[in-house]
């Protein structure tokens, strides 16, 4: 019997929980289906344990291998090698083939091995369980693993402010729906897990790491009062941010600077006297022009607002100053601050039409064993996704009274094709082109170009 | 090393290239705030003209709202008339930024705000779908009117830190730039707190 127990959560991490909460989170935890899941990872990572240190010592060898092979002679590695090649085994004529065919199968094996006993632990423990935790979130809550419910627009919102960094899809699934009614009208939320990845070096280490990470949400008001023909974009705050505007852009207007004209400074090297001037001055005019294009972006159709808290946290961005702040009430404002500070995680929002999109950032992985992954930090990163998830719907449903229309002339738009917009979205493998492809049609959107 | 000369300028080169050096950074700072001032200035003066393009609105509002009240609402005439007689005036009124035409704004608002409290008690008035067109009609313009007040006071406030701010107070001490009042929330509260039926009966 493995035994999980909110409860033993630091308190800092189960405080949004309540009692109840945490006693219907261990009951699902010990569903047969689940706990059976549970022992075959906690086998799989004991046998990982065991081996690891055997992969490890198996790098260690064809890194000191490789050294000797790469290395000009001079370090002690190569030193030791070439004692141990042509002083013991006497292999000068036959070095070359013998040593590739060597690294080259030592590397396959390392491979394998780390294929088998190190790479991420194939067992749908997430799915299993989100399948089951959906239902005490809210009763029409309803889950899908392969991110049935995504929508339509992601690609459109990739190529604008709200998803920029998002320029290649790795990972799209555990995606959720719902609709609430309230006071006879209906409104609909889906969302999805979202990832991009990349690919880092660290010495002769290739690793994947994930490069953004959130929860996207869709919630969809047919019955808007307030429909907002521009975009209504709440960011995170920068504009205020002290690493910002002390550290950050102080440090690449220097290095702009230097960069810029680093060649004619080289060409007036032999002018000492006026060097230091021409350099401060320098620095002053390409700090002060990136200071104005900087504060000019950040300023272009900002919209400021007087919930000091609320500014603290987030930018807000809109073509619209008077519908944007028709939308933003006071009520508003304290309602997203509320929410925010009652998650103490990042959301970022962007209201178009009678949508408005939520995105929650993901810090690290859950419900995803690994060999150095305990089920204590996966449970960490499971109850913030749980609360979080239950302050949305909360929030969501909340913002319906805001944005409902006291009467129903309002209601112009259709709600029959809703369902339209909810598909599968197919994982990129090839993502470079898909980037490419991505930034090709941003051009050609720009231009106004259309491929029949 | 040779000491380097340049022409006329001789030993006094590093001091001049400083102070010309300085004199441009001031010069740019100069036409920067100073620009940035001006564009605040016509920022509050276009929050203004919104302001002003809601108010126009709601003036064409009232005319059909009363039309369609009068149908249903025959013993309230005083309280009508009131609202014909307010709207009249504030349109007469030539000065758009005066402290007047404000206060008669919202005493507009309160009088109007009292004829939907006392629409509830015409059930006939209630269910037209007329009545609920120009209520939500309305209450939009409401929202819209809140709204361009708020942009408004953004734009207000952007320019007094402007003039109140070291070193842009200097630049603004050179521009003429007018005292704009802002909309407070204390006007909001007091509108809400009139009473409709003393204003009934008055």
């Amino acid at each position: 019997m493995f035994n999980i127990d909110f409860a033993s959560l630091p308190e800092d991490q189960k405080k949004n929980l309540s009692e109840g909460e945490i006693q219907s989170l261990n009951g699902l935890f010990q569903d047969p289906i689940i706990q059976k899941q549970l022992e075959e990872i906690e086998e799989q990572r004991k046998i990982r344990q065991k081996y690891k240190y055997i992969i490890y010592g198996w790098c260690t060898l064809l890194a000191l291998f490789l050294s000797f092979i790469l290395g000009d002679g001079s370090n002690i590695f190569s030193k030791l090698w070439t004692w141990f090649f042509y002083a013991v085994w006497d292999w000068e004529n036959s070095f070359s083939p013998v040593i590739w065919s060597t690294i080259i199968s030592y590397s396959l094996g390392i491979g394998f091995l780390y294929k088998t006993f190190l790479s991420k632990i194939e067992i749908p423990l997430k799915k299993e369980v989100l399948q089951k935790i959906c239902p005490l979130l809210y009763s029409k809550l309803e889950y899908s693993h392969d991110g049935k419910y995504s929508f339509n627009e992601l690609d459109e919102l990739r190529s604008g402010n709200f998803l920029s960094s998002y320029d290649k899809i790795d990972r799209v699934e555990d995606s959720t729906y719902f609709n609430i009614d309230k006071d006879g009208k209906t409104f609909y939320v889906n969302g999805f897990e979202l990832e991009t990845s990349e690919i880092r070096w660290s010495g002769k280490n290739r690793r994947r790491v994930t490069t953004n990470h959130c929860y996207l949400m869709r919630a969809y008001f047919p019955h808007a009062r307030i429909p907002l023909n521009n975009e209504l974009l709440i960011t995170q705050d920068v504009a205020d941010s002290w690493l910002w505007n002390k550290l950050v852009y102080p440090f690449l207007g220097f290095i702009f600077a230097i960069s810029i004209w680093f060649p004619i400074l080289s060409i007036l090297i032999d002018i000492p006297s006026i060097l230091f001037l021409i350099v401060i001055g320098l620095w002053i005019i390409s700090w002060g022009t990136i200071h104005y294009f900087y504060q000019k972006n950040i300023n272009t159709h900002r919209v400021t607002l007087e919930n000091i808290e609320f500014e603290k946290l987030f930018d807000v961005k809109c073509a619209d100053q008077i519908t944007s702040r028709m939308i933003i009430t006071p009520a508003f404002m304290d309602k997203i601050v509320a929410f925010v500070n009652k998650t103490g995680n990042q959301y970022e929002f962007l209201l178009r039409d009678n949508i408005m999109y939520i995105k929650r950032k993901i810090n690290g992985t859950y419900l995803e064993a690994g060999t150095e992954k305990n089920m204590l930090t996966n449970l960490t990163g499971f109850t913030q996704f749980y609360t979080d998830m239950r302050e949305i719907i909360q929030f969501v449903y909340d913002m319906n009274l805001m944005y409902l229309s006291k009467t129903d002339i309002n209601a112009q738009i259709d709600t029959n094709n809703i369902n339209n917009n909810v598909r599968p979205i197919n994982l990129e493998f090839w993502s470079i082109w898909r980037w490419s492809g991505a930034w090709i049609n941003t051009i050609l959107q720009k231009l106004n170009i259309k491929f029949q | 090393m040779e000491t380097q000369t340049f022409g006329l300028l001789g030993q006094y080169t590093n001091t001049f290239l400083g102070m010309g050096g300085i004199a441009a950074i001031i010069g740019i700072y100069f036409i920067v705030t100073y620009n940035s001032i001006i564009n605040s200035k016509n920022t509050v003066n276009e929050a203004f003209s919104a302001i002003d393009t809601v108010l126009q609105n709601r003036y064409n509002l009232i005319p059909n709202l009363v039309e369609v009240v009068k149908q249903y609402m025959s013993h309230e005439a005083s309280l009508i008339n009131k609202v014909s007689e307010m709207r009249s005036q504030l349109i007469s009124n030539g000065n758009k930024w005066s402290k007047d035409r404000f206060d008669g704004e919202n005493e507009l608002q309160a009088w109007m705000k009292s004829i939907f409290a006392i629409a509830e008690n015409y059930p006939d008035l209630k269910a037209s779908n007329n009545f609920l067109e120009l209520q939500t009609q309305w209450s939009e313009l409401e929202d819209r009117l809140q709204g361009a007040r708020r942009a408004y006071n953004a734009a207000v406030k952007d320019i007094n830190n402007k003039k109140e701010m070291f070193p842009s107070n200097l630049v603004a001490k050179l521009i003429t730039i007018p005292e704009w009042a802002m909309f407070e929330a204390e006007v909001a509260a007091r509108v809400e707190k009139i009473d409709a039926k003393s204003m009934f009966n008055a």
